[in-house]
């Protein structure tokens, strides 16, 4: 067993493209060498690292629903994709594309599901490297010449709005249900979590607010943002680089050759 | 070393599979151990029961749709409880329920079916179930349960709840009244058939069909399980009704119509959008993506929208 055929996510192929591409040691960067001993223990042990945080089970939870606000404000019919795409080197599910098929596809997007108002991007902000790579991964993969992050703004589940409500609970030493100041903080969630009160309650028709009126809707066209990554094939063959780089220390320090019965 | 545990189980012989008949509700019912089975149940009347499950099936296309061994569960349950399928009747049913791509049998427990369940107890003087109409209900006590009607006094045609009444042989008695409003929420919630977002779908629901029938029964139902003494049978009843039988003798029922609804959000998607769209323009881009139960839908929408531009020509419609 070696480390010649890993292939690296583009999920996470942010993790291995750290720092810059001059002298860029992989024995110096922690945050590499901590994934590539992820992924050994994945390929050794045929099991796979669950980590999910609320932020993580919006994104799972409602990448539908981000489908769909992305489609209306486009108004373009997208589809989730499930093909699963591979290369020499990189691996990856891209969510929605333009085009032929996945494998031939013109322009590619990515949906991020925002937690709330406040974690959800500014038009002025840059893109996160690890996307922009996330993105030339894509386009390695599907052939794109052309790859957009789309920022998300949609409504939370029940169930992620009731576990911020009883969080607060506790912080607040569980008081009464009508307690005046938790009653205010649980509408305060709701405002911070819903922004299309009417597709909320159409999906969640038995669902009781406590917010007694509501005029705290965010128009569909302000609740996406866009960062759109041209290719570009030099970073593209400096990803290769890296996951080449990435398989010789892992055949180095991780998959190292069994002892011999023989030896002597 | 790695070492694969297989987990497939292999045959328990060599035995070859033996060619059998198909396995059709009318073949299942003509084996000699379903027919013992209900003759067990019902005796002389097992013969006149089996017409009926056939005569059920041929009123009923989509329920001969639905898988025999299903049909078969669900009947068995109504023998078992020696109550009449036929619907005209009003004691039981067998009804078919479309889940996913698949329809199921399930069986339904009627009102005059409560009624005869705890008759047969002997435990009940009077039992009865009725609409109120406006005027009709003179006051209630939320102290001690009590209310009172005067059908004299009603002013309108107009149903405003449903009440069930018993009296027992040892002198209790309770009514159990909701209005119309609250028996249509307790529908929305439970059931997922007349919650659904889709129209052809809310017209199937029991609900939506006999919504007097319905609204009885769960009256009834609500008074006999809180405050009525439950027989055996009734307690069979309770757990059957709505439900598709997977196992008679240990009652493993399914309630297909209270699952949480999986709404398609990619329907929904194609619904949205037809909502939003502002031209003919917009429609054309999705109208490649609709479902054969979203052209109506699509059409409406496309009707309104060149009402506005009368000279684009009207051949944009999906056809059936």
């Amino acid at each position: 067993m070696n480390a010649d055929k890993i292939l690296f996510r583009a999920s996470a192929i942010g993790k291995i493209m750290t720092g810059t591409s001059k002298g860029w040691n992989l024995d110096k960067s922690i945050t590499a060498q901590n994934y590539c001993k992820q992924l050994y223990r994945e390929q050794r042990y045929n099991r796979k690292q669950e980590i999910t945080t609320k932020y993580m089970q919006k994104g799972i939870s409602e990448e539908e629903s981000a489908i769909t606000l992305f489609s209306r404000v486009k108004k373009i019919y997208f589809k989730k994709n499930t093909e699963w795409l591979t290369n020499e080197f990189v691996s990856g599910t891209p969510d929605i594309y333009e085009g032929q098929s996945i494998r031939k596809a013109a322009h590619g997007y990515d949906t991020k599901c925002s937690w709330n108002l406040w974690t959800f991007p500014y038009e002025s902000d840059s893109l996160d490297t690890d996307y922009y790579y996330q993105n030339m991964s894509y386009m390695a993969l599907s052939g794109a010449e052309k790859w957009t992050t789309v920022f998300c703004l949609v409504n939370a589940s029940p169930s992620l709005i009731d576990s911020e409500k009883k969080s607060a609970y506790f912080k607040m030493g569980c008081p009464d249900q009508d307690n005046k100041v938790y009653l205010e903080k649980c509408r305060e969630i709701e405002k911070n979590m819903i922004f299309d009160l009417k597709q909320f309650q159409n999906d969640n028709p038995h669902y009781d607010l406590d917010s007694e009126t509501w005029h705290y809707d965010i128009p569909m066209e302000e609740r996406l943002i866009e960062f759109t990554v041209e290719r570009n094939d030099s970073e593209i063959e400096k990803i290769y680089n890296r996951v080449k780089d990435c398989r010789r220390w892992m055949n180095e320090n991780l998959f190292k050759p069994e002892p011999s019965l023989l030896h002597v | 070393m790695e070492t694969t545990v297989a987990l497939e189980k292999k045959p328990e012989n060599g035995s070859t599979e033996i060619a059998k008949k198909p396995a059709t509700l009318q073949n299942i019912l003509a084996q000699d151990s379903v027919k013992k089975r209900f003759e067990d149940m019902l005796g002389k009347k097992a013969a006149g029961f089996i017409s009926s499950i056939i005569s059920a099936v041929k009123t009923n296309p989509d329920l001969g749709k639905c898988p025999p061994d299903s049909i078969i569960s669900a009947a068995a349950i109504a023998a078992t409880l020696d109550l009449p399928i036929q619907n005209n009747l009003g004691f039981a049913a067998l009804v078919p329920y479309q889940s996913g791509d698949t329809l199921e049998a399930t069986f339904q427990m009627m009102w005059r079916g409560y009624v005869q369940l705890a008759m047969r107890t002997a435990q009940y003087l009077t039992i009865n179930v009725s609409e109120v109409y406006e005027g009709e209900l003179i006051s209630e006590n939320r102290i001690t349960g009590e209310y009172v009607f005067d059908t004299s006094k009603k002013s309108t045609d107009k149903i405003i709840g449903y009440v069930a009444y018993f009296k027992m042989v040892n002198g209790f008695y309770k009514y159990w009244y909701w209005t119309s409003d609250r028996i249509y929420k307790h529908a929305k919630q439970y059931s997922q058939s007349f919650r659904s977002q889709k129209d052809w779908v809310v017209k199937k629901s029991r609900w939506t069909v006999d919504f007097d029938a319905m609204a009885k029964k769960t009256v009834l139902k609500l008074l006999l399980s809180k405050y009525g003494i439950l027989s055996v049978d009734m307690q069979i009843a309770f757990t059957s009704d709505f439900g598709v039988i997977k196992d008679v003798d240990t009652l493993d029922v399914d309630y297909v119509d209270n699952k949480p609804e999986e709404v398609d959000k990619e329907a929904e998607r194609v619904e949205l959008m037809i909502e939003d769209a502002k031209t003919p323009a917009d429609l054309d881009k999705i109208a490649e993506h609709i479902q054969p139960e979203q052209r109506d839908l699509f059409n409406s929408k496309l009707d309104q929208l060149l009402s506005q531009e009368p000279e684009i020509k009207k051949d944009k419609k999906v056809k059936a």
